[in-house]
């Protein structure tokens, strides 16, 4: 269920109490104003209700501009909400209170030139309160585990992108906060530093600590995430486990189907026009297969087809001795999900 | 540790990380190594030099008499060791009038000094009576130095009051050890006021004040915008800090990178100052906090203007926009006030009858028209220069007065100061014998430019002419002279006209008759007051009152006392009731009873200030006028004992530039620059005010400029709080001329400075905050 300006917006279930819930936004709505004399209103954010729980790791999506980190400035406090209220660790957010108990990393997260890694991170705990030795307990276990040991030293200045956001990542988790606000941590990341952030991410859950994490790779979200909301146009979209947000999408249940058989595509169009949509194309087979090579193999895509439709077809491909190398039926992914719901917002529509 | 110090903690560290400031850090020590060799050394010399030379005029009259073999003996002797090529422009100068510069008289004496065989008994029948020179005559083995001074101190003999006797110390400036300049013939004790009231504030105001802020200004300029990163901004807003607290700590760690640069300047000007110029004015430290204070003017605006406009560029531009308002804003402020407050500020009254004559700071004499409700100019446009006078005598109807240059610290040009007779119309015709020539004035107002006539030339270094008895005199630091009318007159005579210019025939009757014995010598400072029977008078010189009694046309010594005050002491003095006021600058006035000589009372109402006026009147009271505009009554109390002061409640009050009683006893005084007000006899009220209606130029001041510089910020006027801060209480400037004192006095208020720009900065500063606070960043 997609949820739209008249209808009430989706929360999870079974939080509303407000017990164990680290982040609990309610309506909030937040309008940029451009202009002195012809004052322009941007709408950001509008009726959002979202609640995270305590110690799960939880993912915002939305294609840009749907007002994520507008909702994630307005957590820390550095935007002022139009209507609504919004509680961080039941403290309100934005308040001193709440900012002591928040590590965050910011998106393209810039440091002061004359720092290096290490002054950076004595910088920055000493603006979370820390003390000099506080800070000096935790700095190599920290550098330790964003892999930056050995280059604390060197110049902030000299850090590659991914280097500089994994030293975020050290700043946001140096004060042991109870909730990370993370935007974009994976951003310039190669595959081996985006898994170690997962691995981080991991060990962070293990502990009680409730992440807030905003990412464009849906992958990733669907790997680490246990819940996640989808925002766009400034709307909560959805919400939910990633099964639940697949199983709130009735259209989406049934699935693809992908074959790969010896047959040309003349030979099994009379098969396949029974069950709509279908794509063919011609494939070769991999020399693995152990299969001749001259035989015709083609791959058919169809679009939707239910249990039976499939009992059906196998049985009837098999009677005309059409043998079936591969089949495979494909749950919808989140990237599905997520384009489902964004292209119907960006329609106008409710899905 | 606390966010906000750690934001500044990590200004200082960003501060020392840049190679910005290791590179100024650099210059600057390059500026001060080049500095430190400047020095100034102290030696002995008795050479001549300009400024001793007194009266140029004078030497060079009696070594030209000398060249003829008039003279004394000793002109003579000094006139035949002197170089022949001088000795021929002496002999042109008698014949043709060609004129020698003073520079070469100066030269031609020091040659004088190297001759061996100067000395001659008969010559200089008193040098044996003298300890010093006794010693030097009994010594035949002279050494260069020896030789020097023994002949300096005849040419001191011979000219006593032409030249100044030398001290036999002298001042060079030197760099490296080197001497490079001339000596200035004063102690280094002598100099120190200068360099520390005009030298060191003028290098630091230009060096810091100017160059290094400028420099601050653009590198501070992208702190604030580089704050306002996306990047950066939101994460540090995170952090358990207010945002204004954010911004004013940054602004606050900007600021720190301005400190070390100045720390490093001043503590190493403060350091040569002491090192080499043995000046150690703690004050020079003080001069931290406040460039400190001074950057962070300028910095609140270039903050204010990274919050709102987030770029380096505009903020240097808008600051640089605002430091060119205020200085504009300032010298048009300051330019127009010079013109329109300093110039025609009444500096002189002279009452005629009823009529005001007023002498204002720009040298012109000016009369009361009540037509136009305005001063009316006569006797020309003369700016520039310094009313002597006026003074009017009824007996010939005329009125005297002279200009003469300007002279700040008694530093002044040889040019003698002419005396001016103006003939009044409208009281002439009572007056002057000469009926007809008396019609010839009927219609014509006192300020018509007619009968201006030149006088004999007043005595040399005349600081003042007052009235005596039906004359007047002149004071000077040789003595009191008295003019005579007649002889005068006489002088007017024997004047002839020669191709349309009128050519003095020298005469031997002298207009200026000495009151004091001829050998007496007033050196600067030096002050004059007669008592109102003309019977006795004071003079104070140089921390001493001379006591002068009258005895026919002389002026006999009648006793002296010393003060304990220093020498170079400027005083005013008034005579009244057997009693003389003595108004020491920067001490309190004293009461000196003329009878025993002694100090009977200090007046400690009017306290350690300084007074420009004082004037007696004929009912046993005396007016003082302080610089700072307060007028002040003396008078003996009814026992008769102590003397009491009042401060009469009166308009014009605590504004006063001038002051004169007239002949009624009544109080005219003038204040806000060109208004003169007529206090009443008993001082009970203002009889008449002269109140001249404001011209164009006036009413923009007051009405525009004024206020407008007055609701502005005044970053430069922490000048003024620098200036007092490296004001050393010990170390006055002297003053060696009553004149100086006509000089308005800037009373130094170092805390008005400090607060109106405090004011500034903190609405800057509450801009920049509410503007944050508002802002969606």
């Amino acid at each position: 269920m997609i949820a739209s300006p008249e209808q009430k917006p989706p929360v999870a279930r079974g939080t509303l109490s407000g017990d164990g819930l680290a982040i609990n936004v309610e309506q909030l709505s937040k309008t940029y104003s451009e202009g002195l004399v012809f004052r322009k209103n941007h709408p950001a954010l509008r009726n959002v209700t979202l609640q995270v729980r305590a110690g799960e790791v939880f993912g915002l999506l939305g294609p840009n501009g749907a007002g994520k980190t507008t909702l994630i400035k307005v957590l820390l406090g550095i935007l002022h909400p139009n209507r609504g209220q919004a509680s961080v660790l039941k403290m309100p957010a934005g308040s001193k209170a709440a900012r002591r108990k928040i590590g965050y990393l910011p998106e393209n997260l810039v440091f002061p030139r004359h720092h290096t890694g290490r002054s950076a991170l004595y910088f920055y705990g000493r603006l979370s309160e820390m003390s000099d030795s506080e800070i000096a307990k935790r700095e190599n276990e920290l550098f330790e585990l964003v892999d930056l040991k050995g280059r604390q030293h060197e110049a902030v200045r000299r850090y590659s992108k991914g280097m500089r956001q994994r030293l975020g990542l050290a700043q946001a988790m140096l004060h042991d906060p109870d909730l990370l606000i993370l935007d974009e941590p994976t951003d310039g990341l190669d595959p081996m530093g985006r898994s170690q952030i997962r691995d981080v991410l991991d060990q962070l859950k293990k502990r009680g600590k409730t992440v807030f994490l905003n990412s464009h790779i849906l992958q990733e979200v669907e790997l680490i995430c246990d819940r996640v909301a989808i925002m766009a146009k400034g709307e909560l979209r959805g919400i939910g486990t990633i099964d639940e947000l697949i199983a709130q999408h009735a259209d989406q249940r049934r699935g693809y189907l992908r074959m790969e058989v010896f047959a040309n595509e003349a030979r099994l169009r009379p098969f396949l026009e029974h069950y709509g949509e279908f794509q063919c194309s011609r494939i070769t087979a991999s020399p693995d297969a152990g299969l001749d090579s001259a035989s015709e193999l083609t791959r058919v895509d169809i679009r939707s087809i239910d249990q039976t439709g499939v009992d059906q077809l196998i049985d009837r491909l098999r009677q005309e001795k059409i043998s079936i190398l591969r089949m495979e039926r494909s749950r919808p992914s989140l990237e599905q999900v997520f384009m489902n719901i964004v292209s119907a917002a960006s329609q106008g529509g409710i899905s | 540790m606390k966010p906000y110090i750690a934001v500044l903690y990590d200004s200082f560290l960003e501060s020392i990380s840049s190679r910005v400031l290791w590179i100024l850090l650099a210059a600057w020590l390059l500026i001060l190594g080049a500095l430190f060799p400047l020095s100034i050394s102290e030696g002995e010399t008795y050479l001549v030099s300009t400024s001793d030379v007194e009266s140029p005029r004078v030497v060079m009259d009696q070594l030209a008499l000398a060249s003829t073999g008039k003279g004394t003996r000793s002109q003579r002797a000094i006139y035949a060791k002197l170089p022949e090529d001088f000795q021929q422009a002496l002999k042109d100068r008698q014949k043709n009038g060609r004129r020698i510069f003073v520079g070469r008289l100066v030269s031609a004496l020091n040659k004088v000094l190297e001759a061996t065989d100067l000395y001659d008994k008969q010559a200089w029948p008193t040098a044996e009576r003298r300890e010093e020179l006794k010693e030097l005559i009994a010594n035949d083995n002279k050494s260069p130095d020896e030789l020097q001074r023994f002949n300096r101190r005849l040419l001191d003999l011979t000219f006593p009051s032409a030249l100044n006797s030398s001290v036999g110390q002298a001042t060079w400036i030197t760099y490296a050890g080197m001497k490079f300049t001339e000596p200035f013939p004063i102690t280094a004790r002598q100099i120190r006021p200068f360099i520390e009231a005009g030298l060191i504030p003028t290098v630091l105001w230009l060096g810091l004040g100017i160059v290094a802020m400028m420099v601050a200004i653009v590198i501070t300029s992208s702190m604030i915008p580089d704050m306002f990163q996306t990047g950066s901004l939101h994460l540090l807003l995170s952090k358990p800090l207010s945002r204004n607290l954010l911004y004013l700590s940054k602004y606050l760690g900007g600021c720190i990178f301005v400190s070390m640069n100045i720390a490093f300047l001043v503590i190493g000007l403060y350091l040569y100052c002491g090192i080499q110029l043995k000046i150690w004015n703690s004050g020079i430290l003080w001069c931290i906090p406040l460039f400190i204070f001074y950057f962070m003017i300028f910095y609140s605006v270039s903050a204010l203007s990274g919050l709102v406009w987030k770029n380096p560029i505009i903020c240097v531009v808008v600051t640089a926009l605002f430091w060119g308002v205020c200085f504009t804003l300032g010298f048009v402020r300051d330019l127009t006030q010079a013109f329109l407050q300093g110039p025609p500020t009444v500096q002189h009254i002279h009452v005629v009858g009823d009529m005001p004559i007023v002498g204002n700071q720009q040298g012109r004499i000016q009369f009361w028209n009540e037509e136009t409700n305005a001063w009316q100019t006569g006797y020309g446009d003369v700016d520039g220069q310094r009313v002597v006078g006026p003074v009017y005598l009824p007996k010939t109807g005329n009125l005297y007065f002279g200009r003469a240059g300007f002279a700040p610290f008694g530093i002044r040009g040889n040019n003698a100061t002419r005396l001016e007779m103006a003939r009044l119309p409208e009281l002439s015709d009572a007056n002057v014998a000469d009926s007809d020539e008396a019609s010839s004035f009927s219609g014509k107002k006192w300020w018509d430019d007619i009968r201006l006539d030149s006088g004999p030339d007043l005595p040399a270094n005349t600081t003042e002419i007052i009235p005596w008895q039906d004359s007047f005199a002149a004071v000077t630091t040789e003595g009191i002279y008295r003019f005579d009318v007649e002889a005068a007159s006489n002088s007017e005579k024997s004047k002839v006209s020669l191709f349309g210019f009128d050519m003095k025939i020298p005469q031997a009757d002298e207009p200026y008759k000495r009151m004091t014995s001829a050998d007496a010598e007033y050196r600067r400072p030096m002050a004059f007051a007669s008592a109102n029977d003309y019977q006795l008078a004071v003079i104070y010189t140089r921390g001493k009152l001379v006591k002068l009694k009258a005895d026919g046309g002389r002026l006999t010594n009648d006793g002296e006392l010393s003060f304990d005050f220093p020498p170079e002491t400027f005083a005013s003095i008034a005579v009244q009731e057997g009693a003389a006021i003595v108004c020491p600058k920067g001490h309190t006035p004293l009461v000196v009873d003329l009878t025993s000589m002694k100090v009977v009372q200090e007046l400690e109402a009017i306290g350690e200030g300084t007074v420009k006026r004082i004037a007696a009147d004929h009912r046993g009271r005396v007016a003082i006028l302080s610089t700072n505009g307060n007028v002040w009554i003396v008078s003996r109390d009814a026992e008769q004992t102590d003397w009491s002061v009042t401060k009469p409640n009166l308009p014009g009050q605590g504004d006063a530039a001038t002051l004169a009683f007239d002949a009624k006893d009544r109080l005219w005084m003038s204040h806000a620059v060109k208004s003169v007000e007529i206090w009443s006899s008993d001082l009970s009220a203002s009889e008449k005010s002269y109140r001249p209606r404001s011209t164009t130029p006036e009413q923009i001041f007051s009405y525009i400029i004024n206020p407008l510089y007055m609701i502005f910020p005044k970053p430069s006027a922490i000048n003024q709080t620098i200036q007092y801060a490296l004001k050393n209480p010990e170390s006055k400037l002297p003053a060696m001329n009553n004149a100086d004192l006509d000089i308005p006095q800037i009373e130094l208020d170092p805390w008005q400075p400090i607060w109106s720009n405090a004011i500034f900065i903190a609405v800057m500063l509450s801009l920049g905050c509410w503007h944050l606070y508002r802002q969606d960043l």
